[in-house]
């Protein structure tokens, strides 16, 4: 289907774009103001953490010795691979490579998952303990006096902040997913892979807001 | 848009053209962003004090960084996506700057207040939120006191329900009597004395003794909280007493607690001396308040 952008209308070209790059760099466009507003949106709970390790320092120090550094450590490790393959998953799709994208994103895809799993095993050990900061806060492997004063606010902003993190996981699971078949199916192409590209782009925010969430909770000093 | 970077392949003869990205620039900074990784689960183990925040988030921005302008594309990409993404950032950094500016300066802003100060002499306020630079913290610091003081408050009316005595205390902020102590041992004690009597060794040259507060005797500051801040934040020329100025807010707050509660200890053994000698017949009873106001039964 190699044919002058304005001579027909190639299949991925909706008819309300002029051109195959036009469409792209539309969609880019809107991609771009979505993560913008999802790193505005972001910012408030850093700023509530920000505000209270400012107002209880010493809480936030001691509390945070609950978490597992090499698991926080790995995850990292997960996410940032998670990145590279993405990026390298885009690049297959500019050159038309669609084994290799098909490839990279599969290991997008488990990269993603074990990110999850190691989550769950966080969780489910911190909800066990008793650090879900519900009514049950302090009932489980840790008494109440073993946690420095304020501990639950520390933990609160934890699950909350990771909370959303990963289900923004989850969702670019389901975009990843959603893409990956695309791809099996042929949809993309060198002159045709925006959805393979900004689906890219959610990822790598997700990678991004991990990078801050990291040092913030797991390596407070 | 991005047309302006025509190398990369050659997709077709449209005129679509797209930065593509050698391997080795994906591998170089995913191996940076390792690296960068690595590094700050090291520094978290240096003891940077208060400057680990600060270099944690650089390192996170570097790695942040990369992430954005390679993986995403960004620097290759259309001038206005980075106008979109660094103008959320702007707005980000107006959002955390302002506020941080406001919590950490409240507790300082009321202590400078002219009009404070009456309200503490007076008695009508506790003294926690004045606060230095961190004065949100003592400001936070200041309500959680006074929760305490009206839940002792509480206790104690309910022990005088039952007939018991409960013994006088200095009320403090938590922690600051005991900095107090620090500071006071390190700075004072030379010419005001161990036990505040004006008695220290670097006295003995001194034309004006130094005040012995801890006889209860203030000269200047009247013994009130916002007096002895006063007076060491001015010092006195007249009297030989050096300016605490430098001091941060904090710490000189924390001299004036434990300055008083060297006075009110004082005050309470003579009550007690006193009482004892009225009732004088039966044997006192009970020892006199300890001077120690820190254990609490």
């Amino acid at each position: 289907m190699a044919h002058d952008a304005h001579a027909d209308h190639p299949e991925f070209l909706q008819h309300h774009f002029f051109t195959p790059e036009q469409q792209a760099a539309s969609s880019k466009l809107g991609m771009w103001l979505f993560l913008a507003q999802e790193i505005l949106f972001f910012s408030g709970l850093f700023m509530a953490y920000f505000a209270f390790r400012f107002f209880y320092p010493n809480t936030f120090l001691a509390a945070h010795e609950h978490l597992n550094v090499s698991m926080g450590a790995l995850n990292t490790f997960f996410l940032i691979t998670s990145s590279l393959t993405m990026a390298l998953g885009v690049r297959a799709a500019q050159v038309g490579n669609k084994k290799s994208l098909e490839i990279n994103l599969i290991w997008t895809i488990l990269l993603a998952c074990a990110f999850c799993v190691v989550k769950y095993f966080e969780y489910s050990h911190k909800i066990h303990a008793g650090l879900l900061p519900t009514k049950f806060f302090g009932t489980g492997g840790f008494s109440a006096q073993g946690l420095a004063d304020n501990s639950h606010i520390f933990f609160a902003l934890y699950f909350t902040m990771t909370g959303l993190h990963a289900l923004h996981v989850a969702i670019g699971i389901g975009l990843l997913l959603w893409i990956y078949f695309k791809a099996r199916a042929g949809k993309f192409s060198a002159e045709y892979y925006s959805p393979v590209e900004n689906v890219g782009l959610y990822w790598h925010l997700v990678d991004l807001i991990w990078i801050f969430l990291f040092p913030l909770l797991y390596l407070v000093r | 848009m991005a047309g302006h970077h025509t190398e990369g392949t050659a997709t077709g003869h449209e005129g679509h053209h797209h930065h593509v990205l050698p391997l080795s620039v994906y591998v170089g900074v995913y191996l940076a962003l390792l690296v960068l990784t690595y590094l700050t689960v090291q520094v978290s183990f240096w003891d940077l004090g208060p400057l680990s925040l600060p270099v944690a988030m650089l390192v996170a921005l570097v790695k942040a960084g990369f992430v954005v302008g390679f993986f995403m594309h960004l620097r290759y990409d259309d001038k206005f996506l980075s106008l979109i993404f660094f103008s959320s950032l702007f707005f980000i950094a107006v959002f955390l700057a302002f506020t941080l500016f406001d919590l950490s300066t409240r507790g300082k802003i009321n202590a400078d207040q002219s009009n404070f100060r009456p309200l503490l002499e007076q008695g009508k306020l506790e003294t926690a939120g004045l606060g230095g630079h961190h004065g949100a913290l003592t400001a936070y610091a200041a309500i959680e006191h006074q929760k305490k003081l009206h839940k002792e408050a509480a206790d104690k009316a309910k022990n005088k329900g039952k007939g018991k005595k409960a013994k006088p205390k200095f009320q403090a902020p938590p922690g600051m009597l005991a900095l107090g102590k620090t500071k006071y041992t390190q700075l004072c004690a030379l010419c005001h004395g161990p036990q505040g009597m004006g008695n220290g060794p670097g006295a003995k040259g001194l034309k004006v003794k130094p005040a012995a507060y801890g006889r209860a005797e203030f000269r200047l500051s009247g013994g009130t909280q916002a007096g002895i801040l006063k007076i060491l934040k001015n010092g006195s020329t007249k009297n030989g007493m050096a300016s605490y100025a430098w001091m941060p807010l904090k710490e000189r707050n924390a001299l004036a607690y434990y300055i008083r509660s060297m006075a009110f200890n004082w005050k309470q053994k003579q009550a007690a001396k006193k009482a004892a000698k009225k009732k004088a017949a039966p044997a006192p009873r009970r020892a006199a308040p300890t001077t120690a106001p820190a254990k609490k039964k």
